[in-house]
């Protein structure tokens, strides 16, 4: 399932290792940074 | 967001289309629709559909505008720069929990983001992916910019009103 979230993500432009999303409470900031850019791509000017 | 055709099958895996039969005027591309069914999407519950997807992808949420003060709020408040730090926070996790309740994770938390959880994050990350592929799709397939809402007005005659 990881694996296929990070294609996935790689495919929205936005690189992540593994072990930020295995060990997320270790990478809080890395984690909030994902969520700001998803939301920005997804509700932003991009997305229109 | 462009999207490579080599990674359609992925691409599928994290696809729920059961709404779509409830939305005739909207089709995705054949392959998208015979695949599913044969592939699980990662987040059971998600029910955001294309219609829905389009048209709050036109909310246009920036981290520019979550970032500016509220200055009507501030007026209210005595000690407005002591907010400085909290409204810009408290916005960004309302956008953030807007987004997630469309697609389909209605339990987001202030925790996910203080203290993630990698189960409750790979949930929410299936279905944002889950939003992104729908949204895509169905903008592929239309092929036209979307209803204008409200706050997109708003937002135009906010930033005439700053410059």
């Amino acid at each position: 399932m990881v694996p296929d979230i990070l294609t996935c993500l790689e495919e929205l432009s936005f690189t992540v290792s593994e072990k930020e999303l295995t060990e997320p409470e270790k990478n809080v900031q890395s984690v909030r940074r994902l969520f700001e850019y998803l939301l920005e791509v997804l509700t932003g000017e991009a997305a229109l | 967001m462009r999207l490579r055709c080599s990674n359609i099958s992925i691409l599928v895996q994290h696809l729920d289309l059961r709404t779509l039969p409830k939305q005739p005027s909207i089709n995705l591309s054949p392959c998208v629709r015979v695949s599913y069914g044969l592939l699980p999407p990662l987040v059971q519950t998600h029910t955001a559909s294309p219609a829905l997807c389009l048209v709050y992808a036109n909310v246009a949420t920036r981290k520019e505008e979550l970032n500016m003060p509220v200055f009507t709020a501030h007026q209210n408040m005595a000690w407005p720069q002591l907010h400085e730090d909290s409204i810009p926070e408290l916005a960004f996790w309302r956008a953030l929990a807007k987004l997630m309740a469309v697609c389909g994770v209605n339990d987001f938390a202030r925790d996910d983001l203080a203290r993630p959880d990698p189960k409750r994050l790979r949930k929410q990350l299936s279905g944002l992916i889950n939003f992104a592929k729908v949204n895509s799709s169905a903008k592929t397939r239309l092929r036209v910019p979307v209803i204008e809402l409200p706050f997109s007005n708003y937002r135009r005659n906010y930033e005439t009103v700053e410059t």
